[in-house]
């Protein structure tokens, strides 16, 4: 009878468990849904073809005004790609590139900036797409109808010179040429300031100061967070030259009397060593540039904050080991931008 | 550090003796075993390139003796201790010599209530939780063979599918009338490895299982097997766990006609590394089910047995306990590790896949370890295999009484998520074994045993592109014979082949198991291998055997690789 009971109980149990509480787990079960493991071997091993060919959205672009060019193109794998464009005239190099199956609208936009200096200028260009591991590449001809205007506060572009409310000290050494160029050298514009020469007595070959004044301010129009404000620059490094230095100095007016006082007012620096070739665009942040006394990092009179509102003098130095000999270098397009580095 | 060794040794063995000794009414027995094997071997190497740098032959061996003191100082508790001497011939005054503790344990009851075991554990808990699949040894092996699998079994403490840990378990039951019969409790707390106080935590592994048994038809079970580390042990945060939880039930109907024994288990893994920004959060669920319906005990002279089953193993459930593999594929076997003149690493063949004894590891492993597609490609982490579903049957049956038994299964199953594609590969297993005992059928009063045993593996991918494509066949087989042609002598022949044709893509993974790349796999490769014997029995525990053996490893597509090894062996062995 015991058995009987047992064995009747056993049923309803195994009915129990088959019933409701698998159906309740398996249903509670949950697989992530992935529609593989691993890399698709496609990308890893399909042949190469184009499924959509390389094209762009403009055949000419005007910059000046906010257009942009898109690109697009599709394949049949996962491609490393490279998009190149280059100016017929500049030499100018814009290189956007990217991993997909897909080149999509939105994923390589040209705003008009550059890569590889010069800058471009309104002139045709030739985009080309280049895929790792394949040879073939592929061509588009793209015109450049106005060029973009770079936003952020101009320090000097030297377009029209050298400025007479800058104040300029430059050293009667020899073979001096620190003067506003407009020569095969050009990158932004038309004009540049080369800085070069002799000085065997001194560190100093010359140097420029652009007061706020000069800009009809008391203070630089910055903003008040010390993160956000950038510093640019472009720079040329010339080849087979003794090693330039630049010295750029940011002088605030912490007590706020409208001029920089070196006992009670905080001076920031930042030190650039050209020992490159060709133009680079520098960009530092406004909070780590230090104060430097001889070059080495050292305390500051002022309220020792970075206050890039408080800004009231930038100074420009070019300097050169007097024992090494002449040295020389060029600088345009000096620029304060706000939460983020300049583009060009 | 021989000596030291030696010290602690001989201490050891005087303090457990004296300990056992100074207990008044303690029991006190040795156990143990002896081994000893001489062996001579050469190596053929089918190299056009001329080899100066490599010897091409070799003599060695070894004798040891395994010390067990078993000693019980009180009714509920026994203590084992056991050490290895173990002599290299060749060694000079002692230099082969070396001494090592082989096992340490102490168990016993509390209470009468309480079964615990200290120290060195036999652990398994269910083939999804905790457990040592058998998957690489697919064939049963004739004798000849299975002289070198037992010892390397008993050299990798292999039995009934546990593991050797470290650690403490617990087991205590309580009973209750009907309907819940009995409720046994089993829990274990396992060290997997130490801190080295830097970037390596103290890792644990934890779990048990709840058993309650209803009736005498109905069992339920709830199973944990947690690894995990131990926050504050190193430097490092980062802390690994992977969990696996599990239900299972078995329930008899053993009334009827013909007695059917349904069971199942499923449940959940969860694997992470906590504070490591590049490990995935991995969660599946995996479940297996089966009926086995069998003949009665009693009816018939003819008994059989037929399962059938479904298992759907999820392609991210990971179980260290029940996946981690006996061959550790990335070591080397122990014999002619390098050979030809540019002195490469000897691709394993199937014979040191077999018996090796370095290629096996004791314990178990949380980093997903290889496979070797001449040995196990369909289910390399046995029926806990991932990333597999399907159906599968078993059927045994023993043609007068156990004299002549046939076993067979079959596995049809498929990957659930695809591998660098969304087509799914198809895996196919099916194996079949017969065992002939004709001494004892036709009652000669001497042994006449045939073993016969055929396993056929294949996995195929069908697609439009031809890099997706997977075809590949593995067959393995055996046959041998054992006949006792004199009062205690017996003389054992044994053949045995694994052939690998196809090609697969190898999954590259990274150390967090995950899929990185993919490597085409072409295989053409037979490796066979053939022994004859002859063993003389010292009652039921000793054998003296000489043994030949000619492993041949050949690979159509580079035979720049093939080669063959001659081995003689003398082999004693003694239990006691």
């Amino acid at each position: 009878m015991k058995n009987t009971i047992a064995f009747n109980m056993k049923n309803h149990n195994f009915l129990f468990i088959s019933l409701f509480i698998l159906p309740l787990i398996v249903g509670s079960c949950k697989r992530e849904e992935k529609p593989m493991d691993g890399p698709s071997l496609q990308d890893l091993n399909g042949q190469f073809s184009m499924m959509e060919p390389f094209r762009c959205n403009k055949t000419a672009v005007d910059f000046s005004k906010g257009e942009t060019a898109e690109f697009t193109a599709a394949f049949s794998k996962l491609c490393n790609w490279t998009i190149r464009i280059k100016g017929n005239f500049s030499g100018a190099e814009k290189l956007i590139s990217g991993k997909s199956r897909i080149i999509q609208a939105g994923q390589a936009i040209w705003n008009g900036t550059t890569t590889n200096f010069p800058m471009f200028r309104t002139e045709p260009c030739l985009a080309t797409l280049k895929i790792e591991g394949v040879t073939d590449s592929f061509n588009l001809a793209i015109g450049v109808n106005g060029l973009r205007k770079p936003e952020g506060f101009m320090i000097a572009d030297f377009e029209t010179g050298i400025s007479s409310k800058w104040s300029t000290f430059i050293q009667s050494g020899a073979n001096m040429d620190f003067r506003v160029k407009t020569d095969a050298f050009v990158v932004e514009g038309n004009s540049y300031l080369n800085m070069a020469g002799t000085v065997n007595w001194d560190w100093l070959i010359g140097m420029i100061d652009f007061p706020a004044a000069a800009f009809g301010q008391s203070h630089f129009p910055l903003t008040t967070v010390p993160e956000d404000a950038y510093f640019n620059c472009l720079v040329y490094g010339v080849s087979n030259v003794n090693e330039s230095r630049i010295l750029f100095q940011f002088r605030e007016d912490d007590n706020n009397n409208g001029k920089f006082d070196a006992s009670a007012d905080d001076q920031y620096d930042y030190e650039l060593r050209v020992n490159w070739e060709g133009w680079k665009l520098i960009s530092i942040k406004y909070s780590e540039l230090v104060h430097l006394v001889n070059g080495s990092p050292a305390s500051n009179n002022g309220n020792n904050r970075h206050n890039p509102n408080s800004l009231v003098l930038a100074s420009m130095l070019h300097l050169a080991n007097p024992s090494m000999g002449g040295t020389a270098t060029k600088v345009d397009c000096l620029m304060f931008t706000d939460k983020k580095p300049l583009e060009l | 550090m021989n000596t030291i060794k030696h010290i602690a040794a001989t201490l050891f063995s005087i303090g457990i003796v004296g300990l056992a000794w100074g207990q008044a009414g303690s029991k006190f027995r040795v156990t143990g075993g002896a081994r000893s094997i001489v062996s001579n071997n050469k190596i053929e190497v089918f190299d056009t390139v001329p080899d100066n740098t490599t010897a091409k032959a070799n003599n060695g061996g070894y004798a040891l003796v395994d010390l067990g003191f078993n000693i019980t100082p009180n009714k509920n508790t026994e203590i084992l201790g056991m050490f290895r001497i173990n002599n290299q011939y060749g060694g000079f005054y002692g230099a082969g010599v070396s001494f090592d503790i082989r096992q340490l344990w102490i168990k016993g009851i509390i209470a009468d209530v309480v079964r615990y075991q200290l120290g060195d554990i036999n652990i398994k808990q269910t083939p999804f939780t905790l457990y040592n699949h058998n998957e690489d040894q697919l064939i049963s092996m004739p004798k000849v063979f299975d002289l070198q699998r037992q010892i390397v079994n008993y050299e990798s403490f292999y039995k009934d599918n546990t593991w050797r840990q470290q650690g403490l378990s617990l087991d205590w039951g309580l009973e209750f009338n009907s309907p819940l019969n009995e409720l046994n409790f089993n829990g274990y707390l396992l060290r997997m490895n130490a801190t080295n106080f830097a970037q390596t935590s103290e890792r644990l592994m934890g779990g048990g299982t709840v058993e309650g048994k209803i009736g005498n038809n109905l069992a339920i079970a709830y199973n944990l097997a947690s690894i995990f580390d131990v926050a504050g042990t190193a430097v490092s945060n980062q802390l690994y766990h992977n969990t696996v939880q599990s239900g299972s039930f078995k329930y008899s109907l053993n009334k009827l006609r013909y007695p059917i024994l349904f069971e199942g288990e499923m449940g959940t893994s969860a694997f992470g590394i906590e504070n490591d920004t590049l490990s995935p959060e991995l969660n599946d669920y995996f479940m297996n089910f089966n009926a086995l319906i069998k003949s009665k005990n009693n009816e018939s002279k003819f008994k059989w047995s037929v399962k059938l089953g479904y298992v759907n193993v999820g392609p991210d459930f990971r179980s260290p306990g029940a996946q981690s593999k006996r061959i550790d594929y990335s070591t080397q076997p122990g014999l002619f590790n390098r050979y030809k003149q540019a002195q490469v690493d000897r691709p394993l063949n199937w014979g040191d896949a077999q018996w090796q004894i370095p290629l096996y590891r004791i314990g178990i492993s949380t980093k997903l370890m290889d496979f070797n597609y001449m040995v196990n490609p369909v289910m390399p982490y046995g029926i806990a295999t991932f990333n597999r579903q399907g159906m599968y049957i078993e059927g045994t049956l023993n043609l007068g009484s156990q004299h002549n038994t046939l076993k067979a299964s079959h596995y049809e199953l498929s990957e659930i998520r695809g591998q660098g594609t969304e087509e799914l590969r198809n895996f196919r297993l099916s194996k079949i074994e017969l065992n002939n005992q004709l001494g004892d059928y036709f009652h000669w009063g001497k042994d006449l045993n045939l073993t016969h045993s055929l396993c056929y593996q294949s996995s195929k991918r069908n697609s439009d592109l031809d890099f997706e494509r997977v075809d590949y066949q593995l067959l393995q087989g055996s046959t041998g014979v054992e006949w006792e042609f004199s009062n205690n002598l017996e003389w054992m022949l044994g053949y045995t082949l694994s052939y690998g044709n196809g090609f697969e893509t190898r999954a590259e993974r990274n150390v967090y198991a995950e899929i990185i790349d993919f490597k085409p796999v072409n295989i053409n490769q037979r490796h066979q291998v053939i022994s004859s014997g002859i063993r003389c029995n010292f009652g039921e525990n000793a054998y003296l055997a000489v043994v030949y053996q000619a492993q041949q490893y050949k690979d159509f597509l580079r035979t720049y690789d093939n080669y063959r090894i001659n081995q003689w062996q003398i082999i004693y062995n003694l239990t006691f």
